[in-house]
């Protein structure tokens, strides 16, 4: 927390060993074409971009999505995906770390397809784990104050609380527990998950979030090269509205009788 | 970024004494005001919610306390009582009764005393209770407290203590012998007024002082407090270091629990000028913003402040008190004749007096807090 | 020598080596993982690590997703 009232001029967000300068991070799923998806991400002038690894499909040539991410100096965060239990995510994340020459990861372990909710349990087993393999490990979890402590706990770089269920696009659901994650945290919370337009963004880091990661939203956007600038606006002004200090509203009304009358009265008895 | 090595000692750099105290008279009516209408406050908050700029809002700031203290804690105000086990001393402390130059008779209860007094403090009704002793590492240490704390457990359920800053490894000692809770206070986060009032003994090293919550979240005790002696120095700024002591307490050791105290100096034998007056209404600010800020840290008033006094902030995010106190060692199993009390008590009604008067204000006595129930202990 | 990878059957030239089999697949480096019989084997050892016969091969990439 700021103790004087002067904005930072230097606003970097440092995770492990590396300093942003933009704090919105964004997934390459769901895009239309390799095309649209790195014109939209050099809108977003993200600095930090997901991806999944996948058993190569020997019949055709994939794309190469990393060439062109590589040459916009965006950093690369694998996830875990498909992965539904913590072994699974565990041999995710070395095969991860051969495939990119990166020892950053982003734990995802959703053994539920319907709504792709984050296992909190093996979650914390593969965090554990990896961890302590020298892995910068950046957790997506649902907003669990306690399971985030344990999450830095365990030497996770980032705690990454979803706002809402993946694609659903409701924006911050998660709002009350999110507040308690920020409040409690001592490394970056970013709000995964959920984020469907630039509002919910700014609210986000309105919140004090020190970052958000946004896919969905863009990629199936009438026109995601528009909505991901629209993204990084809404971002940098929820920021700044965060160090300029919010006005907060107003709950209480005045009730009529004076709990501290008794003082007035008392100005003459001073006990020495 | 969590640094396990990192303690309070550290971390209090970043609050210069005097870059604090004049950004405290620095805020205005506009600071207050948007401090009382946030749900989640931070450290510039608690200042200007200290600050003179919030004088004018203090119905404001009672009336938020009070309903933020009823809907954490309910109606309820849990009772403690304070048993000096010993008054021996090896520190001088300008400011208190027990101090080593001060002639004074001394005495340190044996297990026989500790038994009878913990019989008298039963009939009384009491089940929480708070151990005091001077600092005498040598006469009144570990071995002692190892002796005294399972006369003590086998008739309270709940026991907190006041001695002197211990080890980490002794307070994991202490731990297994039953000590729920540990009150440590700073007496002056001002490290050069520090100096001025503690001119000899082990309580003159301020840093070893200033770590100790850090020694006891290590060792995993479950409670812990803190505090100032408000009047050492400028109060405003002394009570901010306990807010941003407690921030980053609540921030590194998220499985303690934290009290807070007030104590305002009161004459003692030694006739100390206060540097700083803060007066009633001063503190009643003071109650309230520690509330406004910390809605679930416990806010506790001692017997320290007048019948009158009590009565009246009670209700406004106090969620303990103490009852019926002696500040002598001893003092309940019998009428003791008088070896000097380490400060003057001011609200010496029973606990049976205090306990109709909570009732009467609508609260209910907590004798026992049920949440240790589960422990096993 | 006979080997599959990931499901697929596929003959190679004995002794190939982890890198040989990638060339020979058209497959970038960059991107790619690989593990055989289920250990995942580093990419510094690629030019060394030579293929037996019967070895069940999963090679991994690099795509698009969240």
């Amino acid at each position: 927390m700021l103790i004087s009232n002067e904005i930072a001029s230097n606003d970097q967000l440092i995770i492990a060993d590396k300093i942003f300068t933009s704090r919105l991070f964004t997934g390459t799923g769901k895009f239309n074409d390799q095309r649209t998806m790195v014109k939209a991400l050099q809108a977003s002038k993200s600095q930090l971009v997901t991806m999944a690894l996948k058993r190569v499909d020997m019949r055709h040539k994939d794309d190469d999505i990393l060439a062109p991410l590589i040459k916009n100096g965006m950093n690369l965060l694998p996830n875990t995906s498909g992965a539904r239990n913590a072994k699974e995510a565990i041999f995710a994340a070395q095969l991860a770390r051969e495939a990119l020459q990166t020892n950053w990861i982003k734990l995802e372990i959703h053994p539920d397809p319907k709504y792709l909710l984050p296992d909190p349990i093996e979650t914390l087993k593969a965090a554990e784990f990896l961890a302590k393999e020298g892995f910068v490990v950046l957790p997506y979890v649902h907003a669990d104050p306690v399971l985030c402590r344990h999450l830095e706990a365990a030497g996770c770089a980032a705690v990454m609380p979803l706002g809402a269920p993946i694609g659903s696009n409701k924006g911050i659901c998660t709002a009350d527990f999110l507040e308690i994650i920020i409040e409690q945290a001592n490394i970056p919370v970013i709000v995964d998950a959920g984020i469907g337009a630039p509002s919910h963004a700014a609210r986000a880091m309105e919140m004090g979030a020190a970052a958000v990661l946004v896919n969905t939203a863009i990629a199936v956007a009438g026109d995601p090269v528009a909505m991901s600038a629209a993204f990084a606006l809404a971002v940098r002004a929820g920021r700044q509205a965060y160090l300029a200090g919010l006005a907060g509203q107003s709950h209480y009304a005045l009730a009529s009788s004076p709990l501290t009358a008794f003082l007035d009265a008392e100005q003459m008895q001073e006990h020495g | 970024m969590g640094n396990e090595k990192m303690t309070f000692s550290e971390e209090i750099k970043n609050y210069q004494w005097d870059d604090v105290r004049l950004s405290i008279y620095a805020k205005n009516g506009t600071d207050v005001q948007r401090a009382l209408s946030k749900s989640r406050l931070d450290l510039e908050d608690f200042k200007a919610l200290i600050s003179p700029a919030a004088a004018p809002f203090l119905e404001q700031m009672a009336q938020k306390s009070q309903q933020l203290t009823l809907q954490r804690f309910g109606k309820t105000q849990q009772f403690y009582i304070p048993l000096y086990l010993s008054n021996m001393c090896s520190n001088i402390c300008t400011y208190c009764g027990f101090s080593m130059h001060n002639a004074i008779r001394r005495t340190t209860l044996d297990m026989e005393q500790i038994e009878n007094e913990c019989l008298a403090i039963k009939k009384m009704g009491f089940d929480h209770i708070l151990l005091v002793t001077g600092e005498s590492e040598r006469k009144v240490g570990v071995e002692y407290f190892k002796q005294a704390l399972p006369i003590i457990k086998s008739h309270f359920s709940h026991i907190s203590i006041e001695v002197q800053p211990l080890d980490q490894l002794e307070y994991e000692i202490l731990i297994d012998y039953g000590v729920d809770s540990v009150l440590v206070y700073q007496e002056t986060y001002n490290p050069v007024t520090y100096a001025l009032h503690h001119l000899k003994g082990k309580k003159a090293d301020f840093t070893y002082r200033l770590n100790t919550h850090d020694r006891l979240g290590k060792a995993g005790m479950h409670k812990m407090g803190l505090g100032c002696l408000i009047g050492l120095e400028e109060w405003r700024t002394d009570c901010f270091y306990v807010a941003a002591h407690l921030n980053y307490l609540q921030k590194k050791y998220w499985q303690s629990r934290y009290t807070i105290s007030f104590p305002r100096l009161r004459p003692c034998a030694g006739g100390l000028e206060i540097k700083s007056v803060m007066d009633d209404k001063q503190l009643v600010q003071l109650v309230c913003a520690y509330r406004l800020f910390n809605p679930e840290v416990e806010l506790s008033l001692s017997t320290r402040e007048s019948e009158h006094f009590r009565d009246n902030i009670l209700p406004l995010g106090i969620t303990s008190l103490s009852a019926g106190s002696s500040t002598q060692p001893g003092g309940y199993a019998q009428e003791a004749e008088k070896a000097l009390e380490q400060f003057e008590i001011s609200d010496t009604r029973s606990p049976a007096e205090m306990a109709q008067l909570v009732k009467a204000q609508g609260y209910e006595v907590v004798w026992k807090d049920w949440d240790h129930s589960l422990t096993g202990k | 020598m006979n080997i599959t990878v990931n499901g697929s059957e596929l003959e190679i030239a004995a002794n190939s080596t982890v890198e040989a089999l990638l060339k020979n697949l058209d497959k970038p480096l960059n991107g790619s993982a690989l593990a055989v019989n289920e250990n995942i084997i580093r990419r510094s050892q690629w030019a060394e690590y030579k293929l037996c016969d019967g070895d069940k091969i999963s090679l991994f990439q690099a795509i698009a997703g969240g």
